[in-house]
């Protein structure tokens, strides 16, 4: 495992397929096994600091972290349907991550895919539950896209304020991650309340707009290989496209691609604006498979959104390495409650391992953000010419 | 002995940053072994120079010159071989505060500085003089200014270090050596970026540094700078020492026959074509100043024709850079027009001018010329991406694109695999790569800043002989160059920039070096 993840996270540009494919690699054995290493390493440091600071807890509240990981392990991947329930736990992961890591490879910071989750359910809970008359899947797909276009339209503020007047993306999107939360528990409250159980919820999806478990007894819908699709699809874009080129070479060196030509503009917007669509789609499949309607403050602890900034920054933004984390994450989430059930350890236990995980992955994203704020006001200074206009 | 060096009024009390107890300079490398991968770059290299003593170590790109003084630096660790600073032995793989420490100090080719900290933090950092944690900048930068005088040098200390222009990049790195006291004094190609005056003066100081007991060493390309100031040279060939010569016997065509192994003839400039119609014409141009320092341009008018090669000089720093934006399409002029073939293109993207035939050979070919962490194969391939010319559909045609990137460094001598990272590439390879994508597209207008910085000299015989064709063909070329030789053995006329307007022009030949210094400089208008 961990040797397929070095090679696959060999960024940037990088990737499994050249890895393998391509014999003219002049690299010897002993370069490419090291670098496998390093980049094994890197890879997986903080997971396995994180079980390293989780067995320090288990172990000082008196549990033995080999029998309690153990559990871990069989109630994430133990059985088909266990494992089922990991894919339906990752599948907002995998498009929230790669939503995050498609921005964060051009060097734009969009973390504003909470918003962008929030504001797709609530657009795909609202046409789902809305249309009638019309078919089952129509009505789905419908839906989605317009979670889709929500999640997108939610970013399209910041992306412009970024591209045209050069303001600081990070703290935008940020912001507007609470604006959202905020905005769309008023409008269920307010505008389309059905009920109030614990939260307000929306009208429900009825069961034929529903996407439908494809492993029965389990929330694993359709929604789970589109989102496998998609990841796949995003490694394929990175190499094989113009596109793709352009959000590399704009997020390895900004001046470099400038003077070759590339627009640094269309790569900031492009990679924002899909990255809150893929926001937009995931918030719409949990609404269409999972909960069934809209709950305000549905995405927490901690968040599909968030997790999806651990997860690109964990798995370096590379496709395999957000398949990766995103899988380790929905696995801890779908076992965690049942954990808590059967083998006396709290969801506390989980809720630490993932808060562990995540300022491991922040302290990785500082040093990316610190990289990054050297080549803005260092070496990238000619990228931002274009931007002065 | 005398301490020549001036008495401060900081330096004895402060926590042992300077150690007024450092013997003289002088050191010795024995034996050094180093590969990199499957290439072994240095075989038993030995080296050294007594206190007192400008070594020059020259050699061709990839001879193993900056290998080895990074490894004396402490950024690289040898495979074998051991090392003597001042008399004292260093261990095997020293750290680089360790090398520091025993007086070796490295200006490295490509001066970076601290982004975010000021001058004088910049030159302190690391060696910082302080009191109980605390930064001492009032005796710092009264010792800064001192030592920054005594070497004729001067800085805006409180000025944001990026601000500063290439030479002055290079100069507080040979101010950090004397801030560390360094006992060693290391320049890799000081004198790449540097016009014949700088030259003048940064050799001076050096000369004033050897003769205060330390030792200096001078990579070089240049052998006419080597024959001005080297006490000694050591010839470094593929990663054996082929000679070592005294200042007495020094004689530049043989040292250039054993840095090469077989003299080239300098480039003969082609007999002079009829100018063709105008390629490029720049009309009044004007540019604001910008945040990161930014000289503004003043009225630029400019004619570039077919067939033509129009010179720019000038000391670095001066309008060239934003001239060559300006024309590429990174910058908007404030007023005034870029025509191309008697077409206004101030509204055209970079990659809509590219495909019109605009090709750019960049200043700084690190940042700007290649993305150093992609693979060669795609850096060739970048421009003809951007510009949507091998694609279809979106998507890109790979083995086309890898094909061309093959035959490119066939035909440029670059010794990789187009799928190397550019990162592993030499300086001079990395030029050579960037040349040779620049040129391979046919360009009807050739931007070319420093073609030939930092290559050896079969590089640069090379790139003249590539830019005197392009010329045959009918390209026009726009060449800055801070190198005024270069200038006057491939330019048709040469304009000089001074302070973002173009002050005045010759034809080689016409200007002896000290009117255009004059003109340089701006004490004269032509």
């Amino acid at each position: 495992m961990s040797g397929v993840s070095g090679s696959a996270v060999d960024a940037p540009g990088a990737s499994l397929g050249d890895a393998v494919g391509l014999p003219e690699r002049r690299r010897t054995p002993a370069q490419a096994a090291r670098g496998v290493v390093e980049h094994a390493a890197r890879a997986l440091g903080p997971l396995l600091l994180t079980l390293a600071v989780g067995a320090l807890v288990l172990a000082a509240t008196g549990r033995n972290p080999v029998s309690v990981y153990h559990l871990y392990l069989l109630q994430a991947a133990g059985s088909w349907p266990l494992l089922a329930n990991t894919f339906s736990a990752a599948t907002p992961l995998l498009l929230t991550g790669v939503g995050t890591a498609l921005a964060f490879r051009a060097g734009f910071f969009n973390v504003g895919l909470e918003g962008s989750v929030y504001i797709g359910a609530l657009a795909t809970a609202w046409v789902g539950a809305g249309l009638s008359g019309v078919s089952g899947p129509l009505v789905a797909s419908g839906a989605l896209v317009a979670g889709l276009a929500a999640g997108a339209a939610w970013l399209l503020l910041p992306a412009l304020l970024r591209t045209y007047l050069a303001i600081d993306e990070v703290v935008t999107t940020l912001m507007l991650n609470y604006v959202a939360i905020a905005l769309t528990s008023y409008i269920v409250l307010y505008h389309l309340l059905y009920q109030t159980i614990g939260n307000a919820q929306t009208r429900p999806i009825p069961q034929s707009v529903q996407l439908s478990p494809l492993v029965p007894g389990t929330t694993l819908t359709v929604a789970a290989p589109i989102a496998l699709v998609l990841v796949l699809l995003y490694g394929w874009f990175l190499r094989h496209t113009r596109l793709g080129v352009e959000v590399r070479m704009v997020g390895d060196n900004a001046g470099f691609a400038a003077a070759v030509g590339f627009s640094i503009r269309r790569a900031a917007l492009l990679t924002m604006l899909v990255g809150g669509a893929l926001g937009g789609l995931a918030g719409g499949c949990v609404v269409l498979g999972v909960t069934h309607n809209f709950t305000s403050g549905f995405s927490t602890q901690p968040g599909y959104g968030y997790s999806g900034i651990a997860i690109a920054v964990l798995g370096r933004n590379s496709w395999f390495g957000v398949l990766l984390a995103a899988l380790f994450f929905g696995g801890l989430a779908s076992a965690g409650g049942v954990i808590q059930l059967f083998g006396n350890v709290p969801i506390a236990l989980t809720q630490i391992l993932q808060g562990t995980l995540m300022i491991f992955a922040g302290v990785q994203f500082v040093r990316f953000h610190r990289r990054r704020r050297t080549l803005a006001r260092g070496q990238a200074v000619p990228a931002m010419r274009e931007q002065e206009v | 002995m005398r301490d020549p060096r001036p008495a401060s009024p900081v330096d004895t009390r402060l926590s042992g940053v300077h150690r007024r107890d450092r013997p003289a300079g002088g050191f010795a490398v024995t034996d050094i072994w180093k590969r990199f991968g499957a290439l072994q770059v240095l075989e038993g290299v030995s080296l050294a120079a007594g206190p007192g003593e400008v070594h020059a170590l020259v050699g061709e790109n990839g001879a193993g010159k900056t290998t080895l003084v990074r490894i004396l630096s402490g950024l690289e660790q040898a495979d074998a071989g051991s090392m003597e600073v001042a008399g004292q032995l260093l261990p095997a793989h020293p750290s680089p505060r360790r090398a520091q420490e025993a007086g070796v100090g490295l200006v490295p080719q490509h001066c970076e500085v601290a982004p975010g900290l000021t001058v004088l933090e910049n030159l302190a950092l690391g060696w910082e003089r302080a009191r109980l944690g605390v930064f001492r900048k009032e005796e710092s930068e009264s010792f800064a200014t001192a030592t920054a005088r005594r070497l004729g040098f001067s800085f805006e200390w409180d000025a944001a270090a990026e601000s500063l222009g290439f030479a002055q990049r290079q100069r507080l790195e040979l101010l950090r050596l004397l801030w560390r006291d360094s006992s060693v004094l290391v320049l890799d190609e000081p004198t790449t970026v540097l016009t014949v005056g700088e030259v003048d003066a940064l050799f001076g100081v050096l000369r004033s540094l050897a003769a205060e007991g330390r030792t200096v060493v001078l990579i070089t390309h240049k052998l006419e700078e080597v024959k001005q100031i080297a006490d000694a040279v050591t010839v470094l060939r593929r990663g054996v020492v082929v000679g070592l010569v005294s200042r007495a016997e020094l004689d530049v065509r043989e040292l250039a026959r054993l840095m090469v192994g077989d003299v080239s003839t300098p480039a003969q400039r082609g007999a002079s074509t009829e100018a063709g119609a105008p390629r490029l014409r720049l009309v009044g141009i004007e540019t604001r100043a910008t945040s990161e320092g930014a000289r503004p341009l003043h009225g630029i008018d400019l004619e570039v024709c077919a067939g033509e090669i129009v010179g720019i000089a000038g000391v670095e720093g001066n309008g060239q850079r934003e001239l060559c934006d300006v024309v590429l399409g990174l910058r908007r002029a404030t007023a005034g027009t870029v025509e191309l073939d008697d077409q206004p293109v101030d509204r055209l993207s970079v990659a809509e001018r590219r495909t019109r035939g605009v090709a750019s050979i960049p200043a700084d070919r690190m940042t700007e010329g290649v993305n150093r962490d992609a693979r060669v194969w795609e850096n060739i391939a970048a421009p003809a991406i951007a510009g949507g010319r091998a694609t279809r559909l979106g998507t890109i045609r790979r083995r086309p694109l890898r094909e061309r990137a093959r035959r490119i460094l066939g035909e440029m001598g670059v010794r990789a695999g187009i799928d190397a990272p550019v990162r592993t590439l030499s300086g001079g390879n990395t030029q050579r790569l960037v040349v040779g994508r620049e040129l391979e597209e046919g360009p009807r207008v050739l931007i070319a800043a420093h073609p030939t910085r930092g290559v050896d000299v079969r590089g640069i015989v090379f790139i003249h002989e590539k830019l005197l064709d392009l010329r045959q063909t009918g390209c026009a070329i726009l060449l800055v160059s801070a190198d005024l030789d270069e200038l006057s053995q491939l330019a048709d006329r040469v304009l000089v920039m001074f302070n973002g307007r173009i002050v005045g022009g010759y034809t080689p030949g016409e200007l002896d070096p000290a009117g255009i210094g004059m003109l340089m400089t701006g004490a004269r208008a032509a």
